[in-house]
């Protein structure tokens, strides 16, 4: 007992003589008041307003009504279990996918591994619908191959089965970069040890390698899991009747006007979301045996057998073909008269994107243009903060930054609509909101990229800075920022692409002032019009794009040489 | 003429959290000490000796949890980093990695908002006194480990600090540099005559280095001297055994005399240099014998079988069992002289001025 009270007036002392610190520099403490009252508001306040609601009836008084409501909702319990359904095979089917990636990347002699690369970076550089829209090119009941060539009538790809096929090639990626990075950490020398003892290629695989990935292959599961839960454009494109929690808080709150119903729907799915992620942060995270720091002690010796060789290197070129073939259907579909019937080639989709669709291309743009360059220094800062000092409030800091990531997009939205439509601040329709929701959704990542390149920045250089006379800001900008320059840059480009290409959380906040060109490809795959939500989407990719173009050249530029944005 | 500045802890204290955040640890414990201006002092120890948290809070990088730093009696405690006139050469040399040499060198003075021509003339003046004239232009990972360590050196020179901080900034290097960099750190100092306070858990580099060693465990000073003291008189055992290599024999004390210590070793009597008030007739000492001061031969007090024998090229060694002690041994120059094989027995004497006495613990 007395040991646990000297504990914790050590930490408070501590604690203290930090703040002291602290105060006595007004730029870092600024800093740090900064972030902590923006994360409050923009990132707690709009979560504790769902709770909130969920728990009041909108005369104010305390009520379960909601949660009654939710329980014996048909369709709310329908969405729950099929929500619960699709996660499962969904975290199934795209781990396996990434597994076998995995595997043939780090351990098969095989041509054209960056090939696997290339196809792990479309999903998060595409807009959402991109694989559901080419899907139902394909498969939809005027599909190139169902109706087309097979010549099938009636042929239904929406709902379930759909919804698992493009779940699992949107997000198998996922789990191959995680596994990736963890077959890469195991010392070729423990397998090398395995044999040596005597035990087979398949025996050493199943008793040393597998073992080793399990909490990578747990993980990825989970994170997976997660990513399918939140999912909103691909179930309203592709889901048909298939509602899951994420679209029924869409439907609840902005089609039946019922937003304290949406709220208790948001809450199930936030609690849903947040478990998840506690089980792979906390429990999950902590059981990897791997140690990242050791350099591998020799190459690992790549395995030729054709046996193992072909089998699972040509399901990996088939799935990559596949995934190709889908992202180039959308262009080519862009040019398409009418997908199905008339197949002669017109520019009439991209006259109408740029006629009627011009403005929602344009504050698209513009919008994240805006929210890009806050969200990249804001997550530097941030980023610094945390892996560098120790404050009063730190611990806040990180767990509403890690909160950022764990919410799906449709709880942050029903949540701004609550916080920001009545007084003390009213933000609902201005653009200002929906460059805020452009930075809370794209902030998580810049602060990952940050931190890790932190990480690896011996902190002696920037107390050699501070020991040589230079403040917190000087060093922040003067050492700190120029070292980790490409993690800034490739958290900027990610950013506006996230920001290009979010859905979930803005489709909440639009109005007829402001449209998006997600929001616009959404309306036009929902009329059918393939030809129209093509040629958004083609428009889109080639911002982003040259978004990346450009911010290479400037890397260049800068100096710094052939470190070129790593996507992955 | 720089400025020279005077150093005093006073009863200096740390405590950080243990790393699996149960408990505390105390890495400095109640340390007080004077460095006078223009000292050169090494903080010896081995490492979680505290040393280098002690030169951090010269530094400003850690705040102490209890007393006081004082630079020329002022406190200097609650000073930032930057707000201190002291400079640090780091153990990983902390080189701005996106600077070439001179933009390294030059960035404090920078910060001061010094005029580019004086700047281009201290550090092309601090680039030469390291030897890395020309190099200027080079970036950090274009130089090897002896020359990023000059590097290292030239821009915490560059700023005329009042106190030269080194945290052991040779542990990198390979042996035969450690020993060049070491005459040419000495050199420079001595040039610029400027406070200097060197961590270190290498002996040799404290010895050769300091006028004054300070020998450190658990966060405690064992002892200040020169580096004849702590060598020839340690204070403990532990600075005994920590400072080269040294034998350790039970002995007893038989009488104290004004010059000398008498004391009882398998019943022969030893006349120990040196009056000693700490100690009282009757007690169990532990006498320290170092390895150069005994002498084998045909002749000699004690019989000993050789366990061991090196040739170590300038030296004989010999590992000899001395009525159950191990005792280490060497021979200096073995050159013409009688060496003895493994398994024979020989007779052992002691240079009786070179004994030291220190108290059981």
């Amino acid at each position: 007992m007395s040991r646990l009270w000297r504990r914790w007036s050590f930490d408070f002392s501590e604690d203290l003589t930090q703040m002291k610190k602290i105060a006595r520099d007004p730029i870092l403490l600024s800093a740090i008041l900064l972030c902590i009252v923006s994360l409050s508001i923009f990132v707690v306040f709009p979560l504790y307003k769902v709770l909130q609601q969920s728990f009041f009836n909108p005369d104010g008084t305390f009520s379960l009504e909601a949660y009654r409501l939710l329980i014996s909702s048909e369709e709310n319990l329908k969405a729950f279990s099929n929500t619960l359904l699709l996660g499962t095979v969904v975290g199934i089917l795209a781990t396996a996918v990434g597994f076998l990636f995995a595997y043939c990347y780090i351990y098969l002699a095989i041509r054209g591994k960056k090939l696997f690369n290339l196809i792990a970076m479309l999903p998060m550089i595409s807009p959402p619908f991109a694989v559901a829209l080419s899907i139902i090119l394909l498969f939809g009941s005027r599909g190139f191959i169902t109706n087309t060539l097979l010549g099938l009538r009636d042929a239904n790809i929406y709902g379930l089965k759909g919804l698992i096929l493009v779940q699992t090639l949107s997000f198998f990626p996922i789990a191959y970069l995680l596994l990736v990075g963890m077959l890469k950490s195991i010392d070729p020398s423990i397998e090398d040890a395995a044999r040596d003892l005597g035990a087979s290629r398949w025996a050493t695989f199943r008793r040393v390698t597998l073992p080793l990935v399990a909490p990578g292959i747990a993980n990825s599961f989970l994170l997976v899991f997660i990513k399918s839960v939140a999912d909103f454009a691909n179930p309203m494109a592709i889901g048909g009747n298939f509602a899951t929690l994420a679209t029924q808080i869409y439907i609840q709150s902005i089609g039946n006007y019922d937003v304290q119903g949406g709220a208790a729907v948001a809450v199930l799915l936030l609690d849903l979301s947040m478990l998840l992620f506690i089980v792979s942060k906390y429990w999950v995270e902590k059981k990897v045996y791997i140690t990242v720091t050791g350099k591998a002690s020799r190459e690992r010796l790549p395995i030729r057998e054709k046996i193992v060789v072909w089998p699972i290197a040509g399901t990996c070129y088939a799935i990559s073909m596949i995934v190709l073939a889908l992202y180039i259907l959308i262009p080519i579909g862009s040019f398409i008269k009418l997908w199905g019937i008339n197949y002669s080639l017109t520019l009439d989709h991209y006259r109408y994107a740029f006629g009627v669709g011009s403005k929602a291309i344009f504050d698209t743009t513009w919008l994240s243009l805006i929210a890009t360059p806050i969200t990249g220094l804001l997550g530097m800062v941030i980023a610094f903060l945390v892996v560098r000092k120790r404050f009063i409030g730190k611990g806040f800091i990180n767990f509403a930054s890690l909160l950022s990531i764990a919410v799906p997009g449709t709880v942050v939205g029903v949540g701004y609509i609550l916080a920001f439509n009545t007084p003390p601040i009213v933000l609902t329709g201005t653009a200002t909101l929906l460059v805020v929701a452009f930075i809370v959704r794209s902030l998580p990542i810049g602060i990952r990229a940050g931190v890790s390149s932190l990480q690896q920045i011996d902190p002696a250089i920037e107390e050699a800075a501070a020991d040589l006379g230079a403040s917190s800001r000087q060093i922040f900008f003067m050492v700190t920022l120029p070292l980790i320059k490409t993690a800034f840059f490739s958290g900027l480009i990610y950013a506006f692409i996230r920001s290009m290409t979010s859905i979930s959380a803005v489709i909440f906040l639009i109005t007829a002032k402001y449209n998006l060109i997600t929001i616009a490809v959404l309306d036009q795959v929902e009329s059918a019009k393939f030809g129209v939500a093509s040629a958004f989407s083609t428009i889109l990719i080639l911002i982003v794009y040259l978004a990346i173009f450009i911010t290479n050249r400037l890397l260049s530029r800068l100096g710094a040489g052939s470190k070129k944005i790593e996507l992955s | 003429m720089r400025k020279k500045t005077n150093i005093e802890l006073i009863g200096l204290s740390k405590e950080f959290a243990t790393p699996d955040n149960a408990g505390i640890f105390r890495a400095v414990d109640n340390v007080s000490l004077e460095i006078g201006a223009g000292d050169f002092v090494t903080l010896l120890g081995p490492s979680g000796c505290g040393k280098t948290t002690i030169l951090r809070m010269i530094a400003g990088f850690e705040t102490p949890t209890a007393g006081d730093i004082l630079a020329d009696s002022r406190r200097i405690n609650d000073l930032p980093p930057d707000k201190r006139d002291s400079a640090m050469v780091f153990q990983s040399y902390a080189l701005f990695p996106h600077l070439n040499v001179f933009s390294n060198v030059a960035f404090g003075l920078q910060l001061k908002k010094m005029p580019a021509g004086d700047i281009e003339q201290k550090v092309t003046a601090a680039l030469k006194m390291v030897g890395l004239a020309g190099l200027d232009t080079r970036q950090p990972n274009q130089l090897s480990g002896g020359q990023q360590q000059r590097v290292a050196l030239a821009r915490a020179l560059v700023m005329e600090p009042s106190v030269l901080l080194f945290d052991e900034p040779l542990s990198n290097l390979d042996a035969k540099l450690r020993i060049q960099m070491r005459r040419e750190i000495r050199r420079i100092q001595r040039t610029l005559g400027l406070t200097s306070i060197y961590v270190t858990h290498d002996q040799a580099e404290a010895m050769s280095l300091s006028d004054k060693v300070i020998v450190m465990n658990h966060g405690r000073i064992e002892q200040i001297g020169t580096p004849d003291e702590v060598y020839q008189r340690p204070a403990s055992e532990f600075v005994a055994d920590f400072i080269g290599i040294a034998n350790f024999l039970d002995a007893e004390v038989i009488a104290i005399e004004h010059d000398a210590t008498v004391v009882r070793l398998f019943g022969e009597k030893f006349r120990v240099p040196g009056f000693r008030q700490d100690l009282q007739v009757g007690e169990q000492v532990r006498l320290v014998v170092r390895p150069e001061i005994v002498r084998l031969g045909r002749e000699g007090v004690f019989d000993a079988t050789v366990t061991f024998s090196t040739y170590m090229g300038p030296s004989q060694e010999y590992v000899v069992d001395l009525k159950g002690y191990s005792l280490q041994i060497e021979d200096a120059d073995p050159t013409g002289r009688e060496r003895f094989a493994e398994g024979g027995s020989v007779r052992v004497s002691f240079k009786q001025e070179g004994l030291h006495i220190v108290k059981k613990r």
